[in-house]
């Protein structure tokens, strides 16, 4: 019983999220632009133009969804790319994971110097 | 005596379970983020058996998120309220990979006859929150890194944990 309320919390605040998510991006023309330009594709939805039946099928994706496909085809199992992007995340989070471990070694060696320098002093 | 050495023992069992399926999901997670490599069916059947995983290692730690919820405000270390928000960060980024993925899905949906209309805006959002997912993941690695280091320690090469009263704190403190 415990476990079954744990999991509705969790399924609970995903559904939240999700609806907020839906109606912000489904009805918000402003967001679907900013998306739009964040994916390199504002230009052409600013000028409505590239594509023959206006900006509609970028919208609908179709376009981009036959691009996607075609990328899929190009890049797909075996073709050695695709090895090279999952390396590049692992490597993105060995470094970050590097960046902190160093900056924690870092900041306790200055803590280590700053309480030992008025010890010193006082010693001397 | 007896009794510590037990709850020693669960903790012990505990740990070990938290930190193979957090290994799993890791794992899991940074093949399902190729779909080139696998093709689009096993990144999304992957996707979605990697949300039970994430479920499951939320119970897990479930004790943990309610301390941290109870003491944010009043109690909690910085440290601990970093990885706190960062943790909710996570679960919002999730849930909306989760969301944008199932929404354009061409394998799960399509095949249980379900057809969802999709603008090229939840395909971006996929590829935006999964992009953000890998820095989000490497913080959470990041600030989880003394608790995997001193679990591989002592559950899997049985060697003891160094005794550092602040550290102790600190691990306790990391879980989830």
């Amino acid at each position: 019983m415990k476990l079954l309320i744990r999991i509705l919390i969790i399924l609970t605040a995903a559904a939240i999220i999700s609806i907020i998510a839906i109606a912000v991006v489904n009805d918000n023309g402003l967001v679907q632009t900013a998306l739009a330009s964040l994916s390199g594709e504002g230009e052409r939805l600013r000028r409505g133009s590239g594509n023959q039946d206006g900006i509609a099928p970028l919208f609908g994706g179709r376009h981009l969804e036959e691009r996607s496909v075609g990328n899929m085809e190009r890049y797909g199992l075996g073709s050695g790319v695709s090895g090279v992007s999952l390396l590049k995340n692992l490597t993105i989070i060995a470094a970050i994971v590097l960046i902190y471990w160093l900056a924690g070694k870092f900041v306790g060696v200055i803590r280590k110097w700053a309480v030992q320098k008025p010890l010193n002093i006082i010693e001397t | 005596m007896g009794h510590l050495k037990n709850v020693k023992k669960i903790i012990h069992k505990q740990n070990l379970v938290k930190l193979t399926l957090d290994i799993i999901i890791f794992v899991g997670f940074l093949i399902a983020m190729e779909p080139g490599l696998t093709g689009i069916a096993i990144h999304e059947w992957l996707t979605i058996a990697g949300t039970a995983a994430f479920i499951t290692h939320l119970l897990l730690n479930w004790e943990w998120i309610i301390q941290i919820t109870r003491r944010f405000f009043r109690k909690a270390s910085g440290q601990a309220r970093i990885n706190y928000v960062l943790n909710w960060l996570l679960f919002v980024d999730m849930v909306l990979i989760m969301l944008s993925g199932l929404i354009i899905s061409r394998v799960v949906l399509p095949g249980w006859g379900i057809h969802l209309s999709s603008n090229h805006s939840w395909r971006t959002l996929h590829s935006l929150t999964a992009d953000l997912f890998i820095p989000i993941l490497g913080l959470h690695v990041a600030l989880h890194w003394r608790w995997i280091v001193s679990t591989i320690k002592r559950c899997v090469l049985g060697l003891s944990p160094v005794r550092k009263s602040s550290r102790t704190i600190d691990v306790q403190e990391m879980q989830v």
